[in-house]
């Protein structure tokens, strides 16, 4: 079922096509998404990897603080940033008349530039970076550290001879991450006029009417997403020797000097700066001066909240059937989650050739079908999300303790229920939320598969942007942000102020 | 019920994982209220033979019967739950998400709260444990989880309780202690237990039967004297301590021994197998009272005694002596002969 949409781009790329779109077209999109890639993959790795190894290795003033903080730009989507810098640096935009009149200078960059994308969506991805390489240099093994301070590493040789080698599995999964997200995206690129396979293949859709020409933007897209899926799955298998049984010490984190101090606490706070608070500042400076309509968003804001819990609590309910089940099955995990590196529109033009079949057959379905499908595709598209906490919680269930179920009394179904679930009980909650942040944030398969005059926040963002309106924009954004935050903030202290060890130490105290 | 029916028995019980079989026909009974320790070498088929009992593992030959009813066998076998046995698992499997009232709750939810309630304290209470009633796993020793582990499988009655490697988790120190109290508690509860173990200390310290297991196969059962004194193999001898092996002769129902001659009756001639204790070796450096010429090669202390290597007639030993004995002096080597044992090839 979730490899439905994935069979259906296949099938209908093969089809006879009504737009004649050329291959040199798809090639110059393609070309931008790759370079687009090339950029934000190697933004990402650098900002994401100083500010782990910062966060975890120094101390600085707001060292605690920033190592969650730093992790909050996940819950702005990408649109939401592009918007505001768009705006905040548009040539005609107060900053720049302002810096003109002041200096008589302009700002020596454009923002609707691969480059201006390329720093925007590196703004909003970085965290993906920032929380594995977090992770892999928490885990890291003090020994190892102090083994080479004592053959005489200095803390430089450190990072670059030691730390970083034993996270490349960390590194590459986090870029991949990064990247699959950029090649998804949709809302930023379009709103900055950059033309990447992903507006390709909405334009094909929504412009054209063709899903035969979509799907033809969608197979490269396609190709890639499996790739940077292999290597993210790859480089974690590297990982597994890392986490031993070894006893963990705390790191000690090395103190800096004042002018290092000043330096890391400043790059942090850009870094949060950039991701997060200049824009949905700008943004929210300029929602004062706009007068929302309040009756669209309050509508809106109930169908994402509808399709954001709906869609979290269908897909974590299957993640978690799939997560018992593989261990019987152990491909079906690894096909469901092929879906999470697939691009939302790449998903929904996959479910159209289906979904054509049944409006063929039940014209009057309608909404009830559509939303159906809706769900069906962010269930494809984040199983892999939802998979991964859910598979590491019920790893915590030990094969002794199902038997130790069975033998006092419980069949394989009651020990599931009775053990396996309450145990991953907290797994299930994060990936609850996890799931609800990225459909609220979720623009390109909405806008193709949502029934007609069903709108989500996200959708009336982008509406109001391709009409310029970016102060009404704003409204549906900020609330994006403003929903998303309170969940990011909970899961990311979770995530980050555990410490491996922190449970095991506890374990044995006499 | 008859009371001579044997709470469980094992009829030529069998299990292969591909061509190599891990239990090969085990068979055997336990009776009510006895505690009896398998022990082996690990590897030896102990667990797989803990789990076909438990019905956690299927059996490609033979039959189980538990109180006379019939449990596995190569057709058929009554899943875990319907069986009436306990195990108590090496890691103790407690769940996380219960306490230690919910935990030994866990097996006996379908009785009346107040029956429930009642069982509980009654197993905290015989178990020691009452104070940590509303504590959680992960705050637990490794003993108190060990306790809240069999309490929890003794909480549904069962017929059998089965404990895999039970102490192998714990402080060498700790052990004996544990061990001492926890058999006073499994006897006042008189539950009928098989232990599963590959420590021989620990073996001849709970056991009241002692069944010895290598290769698949049931070596020996019997009390645990009667094993370590007459056991019917090298095999089985060498898994209760060390046991010296020398090659002797045997002619004329008598065997030709460093000590002398030593009667045989039951085996015929040719070559044998004489079997020591090291206990039973005495090293003396008085040359005057007889006995096999040595040398010693090494000496440590030990505390309290020394352990000396020996070379004598070309092998070399491990024997200990209450006394130092200087190395690369000659001593004479004694032995008692009386409990010695004589194996045909």
């Amino acid at each position: 079922m979730v490899a439905l949409p994935l069979i259906g781009v296949v099938l209908a790329a093969l089809g006879p096509d009504s737009a004649d779109i050329a291959g040199r077209d798809v090639a110059r999109y393609a070309a931008t998404s790759l370079w687009l890639g090339l950029l934000v993959g190697c933004l990402t790795a650098i900002l994401g990897t100083a500010a782990a190894w910062l966060v975890v290795m120094h101390r600085f003033p707001g060292r605690r603080f920033f190592s969650w903080a730093l992790a909050l730009p996940l819950a702005a989507p990408a649109f939401a940033l592009a918007y505001g810098y768009a705006d905040l640096l548009d040539v005609a935009g107060p900053l720049r008349i302002w810096l003109r009149d002041q200096w008589g200078h302009d700002l020596p960059f454009e923002i609707r530039t691969i480059g201006g994308a390329a720093f925007i969506l590196s703004a909003a991805f970085y965290p993906y970076v920032y929380l594995a390489m977090r992770a892999a240099f928490v885990n890291q093994s003090v020994n190892v550290l102090e083994a080479a301070q004592m053959l005489g590493c200095g803390r430089r040789t450190m990072l670059f001879h030691v730390a970083l080698p034993m996270a490349r599995p960390a590194l590459a999964a986090g870029v991949a991450l990064a990247v699959m997200e950029c090649f998804a995206d949709y809302g930023a690129v379009q709103f900055l006029s950059v033309q990447t396979l992903t507006t390709g293949v909405v334009r094909a859709w929504s412009v054209y009417g063709s899903t035969a020409s979509a799907a033809r933007f969608a197979l490269p897209l396609l190709a890639a997403a499996a790739l940077l899926f292999w290597v993210e799955r790859a480089s974690r298998k590297g990982q597994v020797h890392e986490s031993g049984r070894a006893r963990w010490r705390d790191i000690s984190p090395l103190p800096l000097g004042r002018l290092g101090q000043v330096a890391a606490s400043l790059f942090c706070t850009l870094l949060l700066l950039a991701g997060l608070v200049i824009p949905a500042g700008w943004l929210l400076w300029k929602l004062l001066a706009a007068r929302p309509d309040w009756a669209w968003l309050l509508a809106s804001l109930k169908n994402s909240l509808l399709l954001g819990l709906a869609g979290a609590l269908v897909t974590v309910a299957l993640a978690t059937m799939l997560a018992l089940g593989t261990r019987h099955l152990p491909l079906a995990g690894r096909i469901a989650s092929l879906g999470y590196a697939t691009p939302g529109a790449v998903m929904a033009i996959g479910l159209l050739a289906p979904a054509g079949v049944i409006w063929n057959y039940m014209p009057s379905s309608g909404t009830g079908i559509a939303i159906l499908l809706l769900i069906l595709a962010y269930a494809a598209r984040l199983m892999a999300a939802a998979l991964e906490p859910i598979d590491a919680g019920l790893a915590r269930v030990t094969p002794s303790m199902r038997q130790a179920a069975r033998s006092l009394g419980r069949s394989e179904a009651g020990a599931a229920w009775s053990v396996e679930l309450p145990v991953a009980r907290g797994a299930m909650l994060t990936a609850t939320l996890i799931i609800f942040i990225d459909i609220l944030k979720e623009l390109p398969a909405t806008l193709i598969l949502r029934p007609f005059d069903f709108d989500t926040l996200a959708v009336i963002a982008n509406n109001y942007a391709q009409d310029e309106r970016l102060g009404q924009a704003g409204a549906p954004s900020l609330l994006i942000i403003l929903l998303s935050l309170p969940a990011v903030i909970w899961l990311t202290r979770r995530v980050t102020l555990a410490r491996p060890g922190q449970q095991d130490d506890s374990d044995w105290k006499e | 019920m008859a009371s001579n029916t044997p709470i469980l028995q094992v009829e030529q019980a069998s299990r292969r994982y591909g061509a190599r079989w891990a239990v090969e026909s085990a068979s055997f009974a336990l009776e009510q209220g006895r505690i009896t320790c398998l022990l082996g070498p690990s590897g030896c088929g102990k667990s797989s033979l803990l789990r076909m009992i438990s019905g956690l593992e299927p059996l490609d030959e033979g039959r189980i019967f538990i109180r006379g009813q019939m449990m596995s066998a190569v057709d058929h076998v009554t899943p875990p739950e319907h069986r009436g046995v306990g195990l108590v698992f090496q890691d103790n499997a407690l769940f996380p998400h219960l306490d230690v009232r919910g935990n030994i709750a866990f097996g006996i939810r379908h009785l009346p709260k107040a029956e429930q309630q009642q069982r509980i304290d009654d197993l905290l209470a015989r178990f020691h444990i009452s104070h940590l009633s509303g504590s959680w796993p992960h705050m637990l020793s490794g003993g108190e989880q060990q306790r809240v582990a069999i309490a929890r499988a003794l909480a549904r009655q069962p017929s059998l309780l089965l404990l895999d490697e039970p102490f192998s988790g714990l402080d060498t120190h700790l052990r004996a202690t544990l061990r001492k109290s926890l058999l006073q508690d499994l006897r006042a509860a008189g539950a009928t237990v098989l232990i599963v173990t590959h420590d021989p200390e620990e073996a001849m310290g709970m056991a009241d039967e002692l069944m010895l297991m290598a290769g698949g196969h049931i070596l020996q059962h019997g009390t645990p004297q009667f094993c370590y004194d007459r056991p019917t193999s090298l095999a089985a001898a060498r898994l209760l301590g060390d046991m010296l092996d020398f090659a002797v002769d045997v002619r004329g129902g008598a065997a030709e021994t460093l000590w002398g001659r030593m009667p045989a009756p039951l085996l015929a001639d040719g070559p044998a197998h004489l079997m020591l204790r090291p206990s039973m070796l005495y090293v003396s450096s008085d040359a005057s009272g007889g006995g096999a010429a040595a040398q010693v090669q090494d000496m440590r202390y030990l505390g309290g005694e020394y352990g000396l290597r020996v070379l004598m007639d070309g092998q070399l030993l491990d024997l200990k002596a209450l006394q130092p004995i200087e190395p690369d002096q000659p001593v004479m080597v004694r032995a008692d002969l009386s409990h010695a044992l004589l194996l045909p090839c």
